[in-house]
């Protein structure tokens, strides 16, 4: 097991971080008075690979563990580490989640899958298109320019960021899902409203669960998960969360967003059920105002970025406020209600009526013709 | 029946009409959707220049390329633009093309040679040829050698001029465009390429694109949402009080050191000299050179030469015969600007027909 799992790392590490390890290792050395000069490598990240590498990972795990039984057939195992729908950005799936569905992917697809998947489409790129990236064409160019904005201007943007990357995400995975059930594949759900989230533990066991589940399954509970002293658990915590972030990226930006959840979950977890005892309502606004701030590290280009934001953002400096707010403003209301009262797209039923299918179809026009005209927006979730 | 009014039919029946619609646009055409002419004239270049040939169409209101960038209507300034074009793809502009009867000089350059924003009786070529006497043939084309050579075979010249007119906010053309490569001008190469232009100028453009690019830009108006090409434009009001938009690249070259070099051009001077053919560098200096001393507050003084002063010096050491438009436009604007005229559009980055009439006499001036 070992071996594949090795090589599968190698190849994640030397064209994801690669570059990033040669220049911290400069700088810290430049620390220490040795100037060197390592020129960076011209690396093309190839897309999806942190997806596929945990595909083939959590094959052989699984595999090794007698979870699944691995199978004979090669186009089989390629269509699941390449299933097109989700390979660039999620949902992470297991074999053993789409393993039956994969032995009848040649069979006509149900007329219901037909319909779910559809529905399960048109309502992710409504999210993508109409929510994510409406957000997107006023906060982008404000944060390009944050320093003229003022305390209250960053916060909106970064509220804005916080409803931007959910239905973004969110979006792109409901659509890998309305695709995979166009082929008659089950895909697993990634969230599950994870903005009505009562603590950090909750809000990710609601977010990217496919993430999670991975990392639980294959990190925090090999390290020890939580077995052993309180030390022993808050190291598995935090080494998990760590290794979570740096998965995002290679950035320092990523390793202090994942060390900052790792240091909430901890501090949930040492609380003593006095996160507990407050009402549910405080703990819902308490765990979104996190993750709001923990989006400023996620969302900011550099470490020192992110103390700008944030001196500003706490300091109340006054500034000017984003261009944009006829959109921003009922963009953040309409996402706001969609994620904090509303059920998410597991929970509908997906059976129309005429009248809302007309209705969605039309949207999902909408949104065709927004996507005509509007210069290129990626998923940013691409870029993991 | 009832199948039919399920999501799952819904969605796929729109695609498919959204794909019909798609393509069924595309065959209308271009100049419908368009705020100028250039770009529906070139669509299908599969003449011999990079026009498409028998176009011919007269929009009413057309407006300039800068109003266009600053996306705010209150700055466009309609007027009509008309154009022709023969059916070998060039310009009915200038001097015809007579068998037997070369043309006196033969026009290659950018945008402004081109006559971007133009009507076919008020660009270069055709001010100049409306001077007793002189004639100048506009090629259509980019300048390279290739292309060139092509246009002096077409109309037969074996002396006389070519002109090629360049703005300073370009880099001057590099050596690769003037390299003599042997021409295979087969059928079937012929044939290859013009499918293949009328393939891309089919699928390239999408009207329906551009319906939805419109419809977005009028939101984005820096109040509903950011404009993200504001910066790409100034608006400047000059000393009369009229609003003037200045493009950016416009703004930074005026003093700007040269870029490139003129190895291209002293390649592309040996090249016609092996013809019997002149070559003359018209260096047309960009609209905030000609304009920053008359804007209000004038932002700064100059340092230094301009741009187009450099390569007017680089061009004459090098012995290439060069016309730097500057000396004749910037004390001539003031004195326009006086009678209330202007020698560029107030929303594009192109001269007008005022411009070109003076830039056609000084031409014919240098030509002498």
């Amino acid at each position: 097991m070992t071996v594949p799992i090795v090589i599968d790392l190698t190849l994640l590490g030397f064209f994801k971080y690669t570059n990033f390890f040669m220049q911290s290792m400069q700088t810290a050395l430049a620390h220490f008075g040795a100037h060197s000069h390592w020129t960076n490598l011209h690396i093309l990240l190839p897309i999806g690979i942190s997806f596929y590498t945990f595909h083939t990972i959590s094959y052989i795990i699984d595999g090794y563990r007698r979870t699944i039984q691995p199978t004979r057939n090669f186009w089989e195992f390629a269509c699941y580490v390449s299933l097109f729908s989700q390979l660039v950005a999620g949902p992470i799936v297991r074999f053993r989640q789409v393993e039956s569905d994969l032995d009848h992917i040649s069979e006509e697809t149900p007329s219901a899958f037909m319909d779910e998947g559809w529905s399960f489409f048109a309502i992710g790129l409504m999210k993508k298109v109409l929510i994510a990236d409406s957000l997107a064409m006023v906060i982008d160019p404000a944060l390009a320019q944050w320093t003229s904005l003022s305390g209250t201007g960053i916060w909106l943007c970064m509220l804005g960021y916080t409803y931007q990357l959910y239905f973004d995400f969110s979006g792109y995975s409901d659509m890998a899902v309305g695709l995979g059930r166009l082929f008659g594949l089950r895909l697993p759900q990634n969230f599950n409203s994870p903005y009505q989230a009562d603590s950090p533990g909750d809000f990710w066991r609601r977010w990217h669960m496919s993430l999670s589940t991975c990392l639980r399954d294959y990190l925090y509970i090999p390290l020890g998960g939580n077995r052993g002293s309180g030390w022993f658990v808050a190291r598995n915590l935090f080494l998990t969360m760590l290794i979570g972030g740096l998965w995002h990226g290679a950035n320092w930006t990523f390793v202090l967003w994942g060390a900052y959840h790792g240091i909430l979950l901890i501090a949930q977890r040492f609380s003593h059920g006095f996160w507990n005892w407050l009402p549910r309502v405080f703990r819902q606004v308490g765990t979104f105002g996190l993750v709001v701030i923990g989006w400023v590290m996620f969302r900011a280009p550099d470490v020192s970025t992110i103390f700008g934001w944030l001196k500003t953002m706490f300091g109340g400096r006054s500034g000017v406020w984003p261009v944009g707010l006829p959109v921003l403003l009922p963009a953040l209301s309409i996402a706001a209600v969609i994620a904090h009262f509303s059920p998410n797209t597991f929970e509908l039923k997906h059976r129309w009526s005429f009248g809302s299918a007309a209705a969605i179809t039309a949207l999902f026009g909408v949104c065709m013709f927004v996507m005509y005209g509007s210069h290129q927006s990626p998923f940013l979730y691409f870029q993991f | 029946m009832k199948s039919f009014r399920s999501i799952g039919h819904l969605i796929p029946l729109f695609i498919t009409l959204a794909g019909v619609a798609d393509v069924g646009t595309r065959f209308l055409p271009l100049a419908w959707f368009s705020m100028r002419l250039e770009e529906p004239s070139t669509r299908y270049p599969i003449g011999m220049t990079d026009l498409t040939p028998n176009f011919h169409y007269d929009m009413p209101r057309s407006y300039g390329d800068l109003a266009n960038l600053v996306n705010s209507p209150r700055y466009r300034f309609y007027h009509r633009q008309w154009m022709n074009v023969n059916g070998d793809g060039f310009r009915l502009d200038g001097a015809p093309a007579m068998p037997g009867k070369p043309p006196e000089a033969l026009l290659f350059g950018d945008s402004f040679a081109r006559g971007v924003s133009l009507s076919d009786d008020a660009t270069l070529a055709a001010q100049f040829s409306r001077i007793p006497g002189r004639s100048l043939f506009d090629s259509s084309l980019r300048l390279d050698w290739g292309r060139t050579r092509r246009a002096l075979d077409y109309l037969g010249m074996t002396k006389g001029t070519v002109v090629v007119a360049l703005v300073d906010r370009l880099a001057l053309p590099g050596v690769e465009e003037f390299q003599d490569r042997p021409q295979r001008n087969t059928a079937w190469r012929r044939f290859n390429h013009q499918c293949q232009k009328l393939w891309d100028g089919f699928w390239e453009v999408c009207p329906l694109q551009i319906f939805s690019e419109r419809l977005i830009r009028r939101l984005q108006n820096d109040t509903i949402l950011p404009n993200p090409h504001a910066s790409w434009a100034k608006v400047e009001t000059l000393v009369n009080g009229q609003p003037m938009l200045f493009f950016d690249q416009d703004i930074a070259a005026s003093e700007g050191g040269m870029v490139g070099t003129i190895d291209g051009l002293l390649l592309y001077q040996d090249h016609l000299r092996r013809r019997g053919i002149d070559l003359l560098i018209l260096v047309v200096p960009n609209k905030y050179l000609v304009y920053r001393q008359l804007i209000q507050h004038a932002p700064r003084q100059s340092h230094g030469p301009s741009r187009a002063s450099r390569y007017e010096d680089a061009l004459h050491q090098a012995g290439i015969r060069v016309l730097n438009l500057e000396h004749v436009f910037i004390p001539e604007a003031e004195a326009a600007l006086q009678r209330g005229e202007l020698l560029y559009w107030p929303d594009d980055t192109h001269w007008n027909s005022n411009g070109t009439r003076l830039a056609a006499q000084a031409l014919a001036q240098a030509l002498r």
